[in-house]
């Protein structure tokens, strides 16, 4: 018997150090001028040991993966030690005047190991002024603000979210079989990119913060435009150089948006009601890409599900996912015939039906391929809500997204058949077993690979509106108590992502593969999901 | 007091700002970079182990693809359908992505070898050695992908920078040219036979064979043909099953073979023909009482056309036994309901199916045999050393049957090219040459169309792979392949 079992067991070990070192300096000139001054320095490093073991062929199961040498037919262990750095030097001048005007300027220099020899450092300035407009005298008159203030800002930030040693050729091992056995190989694993550097992103934001009515209501509005240039992307790159993919400073992208916040602070009675909405409009695109490049098409899912892609095109906004327009189920012969296919291999009775977009049959052709959706929002939203009734408190907090799509690439394995395992209810219920019995679910024939087209039938609207956390609590009048080592006691009870209401099937509408990429957006692949929790509990102060 | 303790943090300030920049500098723990390799010996040959794993990608199933499903003599089986666009030419301008990336990749690990192993100090010898096989290694790459695609860009060096990645596509003949200089390298340098699984002068000869041969250059298919038959270093097996048993990798018929090993590298070979019941994992699955698996079928003409033999008989069963607790004997009728009546029995190892073993060859002596028969026919067409050549080939295959596959002679050289084309066919069937041969002979098209196949003129040649073509606009495409 082989294959008795198989245990194996993994173990990452991660050691950060971090040191800031940083002074301050605080000065006043008379009563109209003030300064602040930081100057700091920071250093980071961090570095990450794994080991795996694994092992085949157990005559027991009792030991679990504690004993691995119980295994007769060990694997290869692996280990991996990687490690990065960050160094940072920072200086902030912050100047008031008259307590009205205030005029911030930073300037960092980082630092990231992760970048060429040549190009590891980064310079990143930034200004801003704000201008309490509210305590001047002019507007003192008007009664209707109780705190106003202008202000807006201009700087510049760097990214260094990639992997430590992309700039690097290093060589992988590889076995191959030489002689009687197993031997190791040294592959290169890329082209080294002595220029990777610093992703730079420059942002100017604007905004009005008032208050009203002595802070009843308080309301900002913000604008902000971003320029992200040199974006670090892993883009594909010719084949015939011996390597599919090198990281890369690549094109530039523009976000720009509104965002509304209005908060209301008021009673009724005996009843405090705190309240603040938040809603925010952002509008991402591609700006441009280097010369002779028309557009870039990144990977999206892992293992079985791993046949996504998005697109980045210039003047298009980021993440755009691409794949086939699903048409339903062919139900024919003649059918497949008159779309101008040959029967069989991808285009059988009963197998999935797919838009023919450039007219030479379904080939899964790139040319047969088009934007299937956008995993960007019209707008994000929050609302929190505080009540507070004598020593009941009662807040809940909602948040949610709108109009944006999700690439549930789980359905690409759990909709198909072919890889011989669990597949949803839905694909028993709904399958094709003969013409005119289903056009959503394919018949579960042997395949030809089709299953692992990506099409518009994995992509899901995302939009959602979730209760975040409800919290009711009840603080016990400790202080009638006269006893004074008792300072509070509180019970409560706190639900956490209770009503989720949304059109999304699969687990969690709020879940993000690529978290920190730029061009994978809203993909869910197997990410374990937000789980629903409900707590009760005793908080005691003493 | 005060004023030291200022002075003192000032100073641990100051010193760990100068003993940090060094967090900056990158010396990875668990990899060898490009700086520190490429130092000895034993590096050179690590890279040499490494351009020889891409060779993987071209043979076992790879070769079922382009050079058999996409023949006369191999069908889908209508089990499974996933070889269907090959059997069909259906398939898209990128179905040559996976030898395109894997063959480049092969061909920088090899330029690799042949650019760093000279700037070491080691044993002269050994080192012009390794970098020989090296350069056989990138020949063999080439060459698998030129026969397909006509001619692509041409790298002699490793890929260092980001300036040679877009190079345009060099000529065939260009290419030919370098894989004809690597092999004679190659056959002048190495010594005669190697390790297992590794490139020596017998297989760079036995290479250069076919290669001439499929340029039509039959005095130098000849030479090179002969030179691995004047080693005496290789004979057929008695036994025509004896080539294609794992107890018999690397045996005295194989000039090279790819290596595998159950459990290390299996191969998928022996699992793809047969039609079998489930086994493993797939065993308790709901295809459990069904008869999956055997991507590949016999065509009816191979069938039809395959003179009775023992080797026949060898390539071909009409039954099988069950294996995996399943007992008896199944008929290929009772599994295709009479569509199929044979199956591919060939390279049966029924034991381990797809955890099998079985090494893949790349060329064997039955095939330099062949190969020194057909180019002594166009040179020397009175030489009757041809009929020698042919007829050991003959005389193995038939088993002592003299009724059989009787011995060739007093044919015209026309008559001679037709039937050494045949021998080809049922000798080396299902072993990735078929496809190319009736190409040489420009047989190919109307070989399929009398099949009915729906093969276009343009189809000859597969097409550069469109996704490459967009990453690297230079990239024309082979004619008839332009997408929209």
């Amino acid at each position: 018997m082989a294959n008795v079992g198989i245990a194996s067991i993994g173990i990452i070990q991660s050691t950060n150090w971090l040191a800031e070192y940083t002074l301050n300096y605080k000065k006043s000139f008379g009563t109209d001028h003030r300064i602040i001054a930081l100057a700091g320095y920071t250093v980071q490093t961090r570095q990450t040991e794994s080991v795996f073991s694994e092992s085949d062929d157990f005559f027991t199961d009792k030991l679990e993966y504690n004993n691995l040498g119980v295994g007769s037919n060990p694997r290869p262990s692996t280990s991996n030690t990687v490690e990065t750095g960050l160094l940072s030097y920072i200086g902030r001048l912050n100047y008031i005047l008259k307590d009205k005007y205030i005029f911030t300027g930073t300037i960092r220099r980082d630092g990231s190991s992760k970048f060429g020899d040549d190009n590891k450092w980064g310079v990143f300035p930034s200004a801003a002024v704000a201008w309490r407009l509210g305590d001047e005298s002019f507007m003192q008159g008007l009664k209707i603000f109780s705190d106003l203030k202008v202000r807006s800002s201009f700087g510049l930030t760097g990214n260094q979210n990639i992997g430590s040693y992309s700039s690097l050729a290093l060589y992988n091992s590889v076995r191959t079989i030489i002689g009687d056995g197993p031997v190791i190989g040294l592959v290169p694993n890329k082209i080294p990119n002595p220029d990777l550097k610093w992703e730079k992103t420059s942002q100017f934001n604007t905004g009005i913060d008032m208050e009203l009515l002595e802070g009843k209501i308080s309301f900002s509005v913000d604008y902000y435009i971003k320029r992200t240039s040199d974006l670090l992307l892993n883009v594909s790159i010719p084949n015939q150089s011996g390597y599919g993919s090198s990281t890369q400073n690549i094109g530039e992208v523009e976000n720009k948006g509104f965002e509304f916040s209005l908060g209301l602070n008021n009673s009724f009675g005996a009843v405090k009601w705190n309240s603040n909405f938040n809603i925010s409009f952002n509008r991402n695109k591609l700006v441009s890409l280097p010369e002779g490049t028309d557009e870039l098409i990144f990977s999206l899912g892992r293992g079985e599900s791993a046949h996504g892609h998005s697109i980045a095109l210039p003047g298009q906004p980021l993440g755009l996912f691409y794949g086939y327009h699903f048409e339903g189920i062919w139900q024919s012969e003649e059918e497949i015939i008159a779309a101008g296919n040959i029967v069989g291999g991808l285009n059988r009775p009963g197998l999935v039906k797919y838009a023919d977009l450039n007219g030479d049959g379904f080939k899964q052709n790139d040319g047969d391929r088009e934007v299937v959706g956008n995993p960007n929002p019209d707008f994000i939203y929050g609302f929190s809500n505080d009540f507070t009734y004598k020593n009941f408190n009662l807040s809940i907090f909602i948040n949610g997204s709108y109009g944006n799509e999700i690439a549930d690439l789980n359905r690409i394995g759990l909709l198909a058949q072919p890889q011989k395992h669990n597949v949803y209810q839905q694909v028993f219920d709904e399958r094709w077993t003969g013409p005119g019995t289903s056009n959503t679910i394919e018949a579960p024939l042997t395949n030809a690979g089709e299953w692992k087209n990506f099409s518009d039938r994995d992509v899901l609207d995302g939009s959602y509106l979730r209760v975040k956390t409800i919290n009711l609590s009840y603080n016990l009048p400790v202080s009638s108590w006269a006893v004074d080592w008792f300072r509070s006691a509180m019970v409560y009870v706190a639900a956490d992502n209770l009503i989720t209401i949304t059109n999304y099937t699969g687990f969690d509408p709020e879940v993000d593969l690529y978290s920190g990429s730029n061009a994978q957006l809203g993909v869910d692949n197997g990410a374990y999901p937000k789980s629903k929790s409900i707590r009760i509990g005793v908080k005691l102060g003493f | 007091m005060k004023y030291i303790y200022k002075i003192g943090s000032l100073v641990v300030i100051v010193l760990s700002i100068f003993s940090c920049e060094d967090v900056l500098v990158e010396d990875p723990p668990s990899n060898i970079s490009l700086s520190s390799f490429y130092q000895s010996e034993t590096d050179a040959l690590a890279g040499l182990y490494g351009a020889y794993s891409n060779i993987y990608g071209f043979y076992g199933t790879t070769t079922m693809q382009y050079g058999e499903m996409n023949a006369d003599d191999m069908t889908v089986s209508p089990l499974v359908s996933d070889n269907f666009s090959w059997d069909e030419f259906t398939y898209n301008s990128d179905v040559t992505g996976g030898i395109w990336s894997n063959g480049f990749s092969g061909i920088n690990r090899a330029n690799e070898v042949i650019f760093y192993t000279d700037r070491i100090d080691f044993d002269p010898e050994r080192k012009a050695d390794l970098i020989a096989e090296a350069k056989a290694l990138r020949a063999l790459y080439y060459f698998n992908l030129v026969r397909a695609m006509g001619g692509v860009p041409l790298y002699e060096t490793p890929t260092i920078g980001f300036d040679a990645v877009m190079a345009p596509r060099a000529t065939e003949e260009q290419i030919y040219e370098l894989v004809i200089r690597d092999l004679t390298d190659a056959a002048t340098e190495l010594e005669g036979t190697n390790a297992a699984g590794r490139i020596g002068a017998d297989a760079a000869n036995a290479l250069l064979a076919r290669v001439y041969l499929y340029r039509g250059d039959y005095a130098n298919a000849l030479i090179h043909a002969k030179n691995v038959i004047n080693t005496q270093r290789y004979e057929l097996f008695d036994d025509y099953a004896d080539a294609f048993t794992p107890e018999n990798d690397n045996g005295i018929e194989h000039i090279f073979q790819v290596q595998y090993l159950t459990g290390e590298r299996n191969s998928g070979i022996p699992g793809n023909f047969g039609p079998r019941a489930p086994s493993g994992p797939y065993a308790k699955s709901f295809w459990a009482g069904t008869v999956v698996g055997g991507s590949y079928a016999p065509s009816p003409e191979f069938v039809a056309e395959n003179p009775t033999s023992y080797r026949r008989s060898v390539t071909l069963a009409d039954s099988y036994e069950h294996i995996d607790g399943v007992t008896g004997t199944i008929t290929m009728e009772e599994v295709y309901g009479g569509t199929f009546p044979y199956y591919i029995s060939k390279f049966d190892d029924r034991e381990a199916e797809f955890l099998s073993g079985l090494n893949f060859t790349v060329i064997r002596y039955a095939d330099i045999l062949l190969i020194a028969a057909e180019a002594l026919n166009e040179e020397s067409p009175a030489d009757d050393d041809k009929y020698t050549w042919i007829n050991l080939v003959r005389e193995r295959a038939r088993n002592g049957v003299e009724t059989d596959l009787p011995d060739l002679s007093g044919l015209t050289q026309d008559q001679f090219r037709t039937a050494v084309l045949e021998e080809r066919r049922f000798e080396l069937a299902f072993e990735g040459q078929r496809a190319w041969d009736l190409k040489r002979r420009s047989q190919f098209l109307t070989r399929l169309r009398a099949q009915g196949k729906n093969v276009e003129d343009y189809m000859l040649l597969f097409p550069i792979p469109d996704t490459q073509r967009k990453l690297n606009t230079s990239l024309t495409q082979n004619l008839g392949w332009e997408v929209e």
